[in-house]
């Protein structure tokens, strides 16, 4: 390790330890053998038998056979038959497989051992997958984990990975973007650790991390979220999903992990008779849930009135973008569009915009094998179209896994991926001329879609309602505007196995994860902010290699108590590099390649290299199968930190006692069929990102009058101490199953902080600097998730009833910021902060208020509007973006092969500022600038804003205790010289409670398909994101934020609608 | 499993340990993007650069929307022409950290740290021109701002995170005591102790320098002869003493280009194009329409009439929405064209600032004389014909002081005023420190209504103090408030003592 001369030696020394750690813990295996009485290591003997099922007496392959109390075990070969080596101190095996029975028996002193398997009362499975892809039994983890079977993935085919997990795991937060198909979610697992910076878990896939890159997302002053990752993986070739919730669970996964972890484990081919073919396919249609509630009285124009033309004919100018004009009753009026036409509602020239969407998905697998080797192969074609037209992805994906046992001793595994994806017509987003969001909720009510799909004016350029150019025709932005990308992926993965003994084996795995990117935006010359039209074209390349190694030895140090330790390493090596051109002035119209630019292109370029070296030791006992102690240890090495302390080390210690097992005789498995209490603690450590250790100068592109010039490279200072984060959490909780496991209970409670955390902390700008990298800062959370699973009807009919309900619940408190900087700014848009304070929860919302009264009304000024308290620009605290709780409801009935699920997801609490909002009532588009129109128009009111009189009392409004009663004219009480600048008007509950999931399903019996080569054939009924039960919100749904970053929980901009999806799915298997 | 040994684990995971390490930690953290030393006169002429020619988003706020309205050059629908605050865009942060930039403030910073006495290539020459050019965007804050941090400007890079403030008197002192230092070094020094060619503004002449130094002492005294008397008359004195600008050769500017390259065109080409068009102000266009000033048909296009017209600053939202702008007269080209110069101090300043000092007996002789070659180098800067110049010179009352110290100071500053157009700091700084022109104070009794804004119709005096200095330098921002007076607009700086 070429670190530096006193990092050689201390990780000489450290793995010396290590070494002689282990090297003791095997002695101890051969003095332990030593010591027991003679012929006891020979009593080691094998056992052999044949599973059968209950259900048709047919042979099971694939069932484990474990040792009890130990990771020990073997499956069944494809005629049910399996052989396992027993030591002599093994009392019980477990027979396990998916969807039976777990079985139990005593081994006593016999060597074949016969088992019928007999369906499971309750499909609980039992072993998962953990850190570094070892499979473990439930009930000896020591914290919670969410898990999601392949049936739970697919059944409502869901295109994004991420998105299906939604309300399903309690303590996981998932908020997609309002950005159509193929967008980025936020995903957040118990609360936010990171004051800045991320706070997205760690993906692995079969056990391999890979980086989730987000290539750009919007900001306040807009932007393309140009998805992520994640988006190119392929549901249906996902077997489970594991969610490590916190370090605790995420320990050994090292850094990334901090967040927790979304393990993802694909599938594999089965040792089975013949090859088995899986084919299905989908087809949803996706339409706009939601829109706002426009008023449609009155049309384009101010204070009531339309100026007349010299010929007597009203006419609406350009300059007016306002819905504030006179009530729309037919009559003639000259428009936009220069004809004169009747001035009616067009109640739906939003709605005219988007189209149905849908999203289409084939694909086909094959598994085969025998004892020796497996394999899988399957492919995946995806269409999908957004509702905005355009915007449309196709997605390929081809994915083979392979195992073998080469001998006895040595098994392999390999799986290749490939992927190719093409997205056009990413959305604009949030405050950008594309964003169609944008002009059309701030469309003049009287504004006919034909007119505006006349996009161009005769010179050219492109057709505006307004003269404000930063609201762009829509029509005009998905013709002329655009994106084009295109993603290409190889993962491969190589690992191998060696068992030394019955009780060591070595791991040796590498991989290689990459991808390119190809992304074309442009812009038509003629846009009107753009009036030269641009173009940018990025390739972006990326490349994660891993190469690991796992020692592990399993040992029983007495009868009683068995033990299992794994020493490992792991080598993280990851590039990121892109080359950018940007053009604009084109030569020829509607060509978007960079030789059309007119100008001198512009070009950029970088790259970047990350290297994290690792040593990594776990220790795990049992006692007695019922006791489980685990203990990690980790050591990094990253080259982001300075070279003279680039070393961090991090423990976990968790337990896990099963106390049913263990009071067997007193307990009443028909009261508790399985009780357990665990607790853990852990901690995880975190490196910064690349380059932020030294201040650096940058050659401009450019020059000034021929002369070279060059500055800072960044506005951000760079920190030469910078140190690793740490959280420390601690997580207790119980799993409890009672009446035979028809009802269980699994509830969680943790406590985390973070400290040192890395901040990109805002600083005075007089430092000439916006930012500097900090150590700093303490973000603690705490809650408790409860997750409740229940069969309440079994009836002999057939007739099923499952049902599972979670709840879970997050507190998080910003302890401390830094010295002398007293807040911590997370992001803002146009009238509203979100800010980190200490003492307070995180991501507190800040705007101008309303001046109250004691007893809460407003105070209304002596003109009729409400005031702000201590103006404007004076912004206090008015809410939090995080729900108070969130949870899910899931039901299943089933009859025979009939059955019908859904998921309710509900979230209570957590404020959104609506800057959409804002400007609707400003521009005078939706129903609440309804009130007191007719009236003021008519000179017999106007709008009476709700509250008290106010009077001024030394140069300070005070209340008179009168009831308001001054009309005044709705558009000014919503303008802004009103309600408009007082950001508390557009603050929205969050709340919400969403038909998620909906599917009805159908197995075809099996006498309609005897005969056929068909095996099995499924046809579903399928709709996602249906309706809203219950929504506290005006205009907007809830989950339409711009943003997954840290304060876009907070914050709608001009969003456009989110969608339902309804259709039906056939999978056949043959 | 007897085979088995600690040697042969131990081997085994040494083999492993030394493949996965074959390459070090230490040399991938170098940024490959970027270079960690920089020939210090890259980094000069791009700091001379944006120090005068300001790039879009300060050209529109500043330039446009605080010191061009509230001059009255310039008419905009932005709220302050209203003498309001834009909550949505947050213009006094913009501007604040515009003006402190890591290219002008942090760059000064960063080379006169190399180029101290103490730094890695000491350089005094140098070092004066890198600390005349850094002060004055400190110079531009303070005179919007008040007091500001000024010696612990830019020093984020050395640490200094939390720059304390220092009172105007204290900036305005300093500078200009330094500014006498550096001209005694400049006589001293040849051209080739300063940048040569990378110098953008007089290419290395030293003889240039000196009369630049010389003149903005001489602006910088001025500015502060209200509010201390006997300071300035030594400074003012002092400037006399020694040369000045002579022609407008010796402007300070920093040329910009027809290109499509944003970073050489000027800033004033994306603000009128993208950041809301402006029309010159209806206060000006009159003024000028009265003196048939021959600049108007250079800054605007005649309207369908063959008149020139200006629009009414300060008119409320509805009255601003129902206003006929009709007849008003398109801004130029020449005021917001890609390659417009960007002035800082010209010949025409340095000779109006002399009939000042010569009307007020504070040093010097023929007011007179200076006023009228002011006028000849502002309307040659503008490209006026002589012929035309001469007529104005010969015909209008303006061009000509009568004796009347009180009338004569209102026309000098007038046409140091109307010079200063697409230099509307300076523009802002008039009519602040002397009253001239007169901006008359808003009633919301006009017609068209005009807006009171947030400071009862009087004209803004200041800008307030950024949020983001409120609450991210807490201390420091409250002491210099407490000393300064209000965080308010209407709270006056220390110089503006007339």
């Amino acid at each position: 390790m070429k670190i530096s001369t006193r990092q050689t030696w201390k990780t000489f020394l450290v793995f010396t330890m290590m070494a002689a750690i282990f090297g003791l813990l095997a002695e101890n295996k051969v003095l332990a053998g030593h010591s027991f009485p003679e012929g006891i290591i020979q009593q080691e003997r094998i056992v052999t038998g044949k599973v059968t099922s209950g259900e048709d007496g047919l042979p099971l392959s694939g069932v484990a056979v474990v040792i009890k109390g130990t990771t020990t075990g073997v499956s069944t070969d494809r005629n049910g038959n399996y052989s396992i080596s027993v030591p002599a101190t093994a009392q019980t095996l477990v027979f396990s497989f998916l969807g039976m029975e777990t079985f139990e028996v005593s081994i006593q002193q016999r060597s074949v051992i016969n088992v019928v398997m007999q369906p499971a009362v309750t499909a609980v499975e039992e072993v998962i997958v953990t850190a570094l892809n070892i499979t473990r039994q439930k009930k000896a983890l020591g914290y919670s984990i969410g898990e999601l079977s392949a049936e739970a993935i697919e059944r409502t085919k869901e295109n994004s990975v991420i998105n299906t997990l939604a309300g399903k795991i309690p303590g996981l937060l998932i908020q997609p973007n309002a950005s159509g198909p193929a967008g980025t979610s936020r995903v957040l697992l118990r609360g936010y650790n990171q004051l800045s910076g991320s706070n997205d878990p760690l993906y692995v896939i079969d056990g391999i991390p890979f980086d989730n890159m987000k290539f750009g997302e919007s900001g306040m002053y807009g932007g393309i979220d140009q998805g992520d990752i994640l988006s190119t993986i392929n549901p249906a070739d996902i077997e489970s999903i594991s969610v490590l919730k916190g370090p605790n669970a995420a320990s050994l996964y090292g850094s990334r992990a901090n967040n927790g972890v979304i393990v993802i484990t694909t599938k594999s081919g089965k040792a089975r008779k013949g090859i088995g073919i899986t084919a299905s396919t989908s087809y949803t249609a996706d339409t706009p849930l939601l829109f706002p509630d426009f008023q449609n009285v009155y049309g384009q124009g101010s204070n009531g009135t339309l100026d007349v033309g010299l010929d007597g004919i009203p006419y609406t100018s350009k300059g007016m973008p306002y819905s504030w004009g006179p009530e729309m009753k037919g009559q003639n009026v000259l428009d936009w569009s220069g004809k004169v036409q009747p001035f009616d509602p067009q109640p739906d020239n939003m709605r005219d915009f988007y189209q149905t969407g849908h999203t289409s998905s084939t694909s086909i697998a094959m598994v085969g094998g025998n004892e020796n080797v497996n394999a899988r192969l399957s492919g995946t074609y995806d269409d999908i179209s957004g509702i905005q037209p355009t915007n449309d992805i196709t997605r390929y994906v081809i994915n083979m896994r392979t195992g073998a046992k080469l001998s006895d001793r040595l098994s392999v595994d390999a799986k290749a991926t490939f992927v190719k994806q093409r997205v056009t017509g990413r959305m604009q987003m949030a405050d950008m001329q594309g964003n169609p969001g944008y002009a059309l909720t701030l469309m003049p009510r009287n504004i006919r879609t034909v007119d505006a799909m006349n996009i161009m004016t005769p010179e050219g350029n492109e057709n505006l309602w307004t003269s404000d150019r930063y609201k762009g025709n829509p029509y005009w932005t998905i013709n002329k505007q655009g994106t084009d990308e295109t993603i290409d992926r190889i993962t491969a993965l190589v690992s191998a196995k060696y068992d030394f003994t019955d009780w060591l084996s070595l791991q040796v795995r590498a991989s290689q994860d990459q991808y390119s990117k190809d992304y074309l935006y442009y812009r038509a010359k003629g846009t009107q902010v753009y009036p030269m039209g641009n173009i940018t074209h990025i390739k972006y390349f990326n490349e994660e290699f891993n190469s690991d190694f796992l020692l592990t030895a399993n040992n029983n140090i007495t009868s009683k108590i068995t033990s299992s330790i794994s020493l490992g390493g792991n080598n993280y090596d990851a590039k990121f590099s892109y080359i950018s051109q940007n053009g604009a002035n084109f030569k020829v119209p509607d060509f978007y390649h960079i030789s059309n630019s007119g100008n001198v292109p512009g070009t950029g370029s970088y790259e970047s290299h990350k290297r994290t070296l690792s040593l990594y030791g776990t220790a795990q006992f049992v006692y007695n199968g019922y006791l489980f102690i685990d203990l990690t240890a980790r050591n990094d090495w990253s080259s982001t930190l300075p070279a003279s302390d680039n070393s961090y080390f991090y423990p976990s210690v968790t337990g896990s006692f099963v106390f049913t097992d263990a009071f067997r005789d007193a307990i009443s498995p028909a009261i508790l069929s399985f009780g357990k209490v665990r607790a853990s603690w852990a901690q995880a450590g975190g490196d910064p990102g690349v380059y932020q250790t030294n201040l650096y100068y940058n050659l401009y592109a450019d020059t000034y009058n021929n002369l070279p010039v060059g500055s800072v490279s960044s506005t951000t200072l760079p920190n030469r101490n910078i140190k690793p984060y740490i959280t420390t959490s601690i997580e207790l909780g119980t799993d409890l199953r009672f009446f035979n496991d028809r009802l269980s209970l699994d509830f969680t409670y943790y406590s985390k902080k973070t400290i040192n955390q890395i901040l990109t902390a805002s600083i005075p700008r007089s430092t000439a600097y916006f930012t500097q990298i900090i150590n700093a800062g303490e973000l603690a959370n705490k809650g408790f998730e409860v997750l409740l699973t229940s069969s309440p009807l079994k009836s002999a009919s057939g007739f099923n009833w499952d049902i599972s309900v979670n709840l879970a619940k997050n507190y998080s408190e910003v302890v401390e910021l830094y010295e002398g900087i007293p807040t911590l700014l997370l992001g803002q848009d146009r009238n509203i902060q979100i800010y980190a304070k200490p003492g307070r929860p995180y991501g507190d919302l800040y705007v101008a208020k309303y001046l109250r009264d004691k007893n809460g009304n407003r105070i209304i000024d002596t003109n009729g509007l409400p005031i702000a308290d201590g103006g404007t620009s004076n912004y206090q605290h008015i809410g939090n973006f995080n729900p108070d709780w969130t949870g899910g409801i899931g039901n299943t009935f089933s009859y025979k092969g009939l059955s019908f699920y859904s998921l309710i997801d509900v979230r209570k609490g957590g404020e959104f500022y609506s800057v959409g909002t804002r400007y609707m009532v400003i521009y005078g588009t939706t129903t609440e600038t309804l009130e007191g129109r007719k009236e003021w128009y008519a000179g017999t009111g106007g709008y009476v804003a709700e509250g008290v009189k106010g009077k001024l009392e030394n140069g300070v409004w005070v209340s008179t205790g009168e009831k308001n009663d001054i009309a005044v004219n709705p558009q000014s009480y919503w303008g802004t010289g009103g309600v408009g600048n007082i950001g508390e008007e557009f603050i929205m509950d969050g709340t919400f409670v969403k038909m998620r999931e909906m599917a009805l399903s159908y197995d075809l019996p099996k006498r309609f398909i005897s005969g056929t080569p068909l095996g099995n054939v499924t046809v579903s009924l399928i709709g996602r994101n249906l309706f809203f039960i219950y929504r506290a919100s005006k205009h907007y749904d809830p989950e339409s934020s711009y943003n997954s970053g840290n304060y876009g929980a907070g914050v709608e901009n001009h969003a456009q609608p989110t969608t339902k999806s309804l259709g039906f799915s056939i999978k056949i298997a043959l | 499993m007897k085979s088995l040994n600690i040697k042969k684990i131990s081997a085994l995971v040494t083999v492993i340990i030394m493949l996965v390490s074959c390459e070090g930690l230490s040399d991938i953290n170098d940024n490959p993007n970027s270079l960690t030393s920089i020939p210090d006169q890259y980094l000069f002429t791009n700091m001379c650069k944006y120090t005068i020619s300001d790039a879009r988003q300060l050209t529109a706020r500043a330039q446009v929307f605080f010191c061009g309205t509230w001059s009255h050059l310039i008419s905009s629908s932005y709220p302050e022409d209203r003498y309001r605050i834009n909550t949505d865009t947050d213009d006094e942060s913009i501007v604040w950290q515009d003006l402190y930039s890591t290219t002008t403030v942090g760059l000064a910073a960063d080379l006169k740290k190399k180029l101290g006495p103490e730094g890695t290539d000491p350089n005094p020459v140098k070092y004066a021109m890198v600390d005349i050019v850094g002060s004055i965007r400190i110079l531009k804050a303070s005179d919007l701002y008040g007091d500001v941090p000024y010696n612990d400007a830019g020093k984020g890079a050395e640490g200094v995170l939390l720059p304390q403030y220092d009172t105007q008197e204290t900036i305005y002192k300093d500078v200009i005591s330094k500014l006498g230092t550096y001209i005694t070094l400049f006589e001293g020094s040849t051209d080739a102790d300063g940048y040569g060619a990378s110098d953008p503004f007089y290419s290395g002449s030293m003889e240039k320098w000196i009369k630049f130094a010389n003149s903005l002492r001489l602006r910088l005294a001025m500015r502060i002869r209200y509010a201390d008397p006997s300071a300035a008359k030594t400074a003012i004195t002092a400037s006399l003493a020694k040369p000045l600008m002579t022609s407008n050769d010796d402007n300070a500017r920093i040329l910009n280009f027809n290109t499509s390259v944003l970073y050489q065109y000027s800033g004033w080409y994306e603000a009128f194009v993208n950041e809301g068009r402006f029309s010159l102000s209806k206060f000006l266009v009159d003024k000028m329409n009265a003196s048939n000033d021959p600049r108007l048909p250079i800054f605007a296009e005649p309207n369908s009439n063959g008149l020139y017209e200006g629009y009414p600053n300060g008119l409320t939202s509805e009255a601003r929405s129902s206003y006929d702008a009709t007849n008003v007269s398109v801004t130029a080209p020449a005021l917001y064209a890609k390659d417009i110069p960007s002035y800082f101090l010209t010949y025409s300043e340095v000779c109006f600032l002399q009939a000042e000092a010569a009307l007020y007996g504070l040093g010097g002789s023929k007011p007179n004389t200076h006023f009228r070659n002011g006028i000849t180098a502002a309307m040659k800067q503008w490209g006026v014909s002589d012929a035309d110049i001469e007529t104005f010179l010969a015909e209008e009352e303006e061009a000509t002081l009568s004796g009347n110290t009180e009338d004569d100071f209102r026309k000098i500053c007038t046409q140091l005023w109307m010079s200063c157009i697409s230099n509307n700091w300076e523009a802002y700084n008039v009519v602040r420190r002397t009253g001239y022109p007169v901006i008359p104070v808003r009633t919301g009794l006009e017609s068209p209504q005009l807006d009171v804004g947030l400071t009862n119709g009087a004209l803004p005096r200041r800008i307030q103090y950024p949020v983001t200095e409120i609450t991210l330098n807490v201390a420091n921002c409250e002491a210099a408030i407490a000393r300064q007076g209000p965080n308010l607009m209407t709270t006056k700086v220390w110089w503006d003592a007339k």
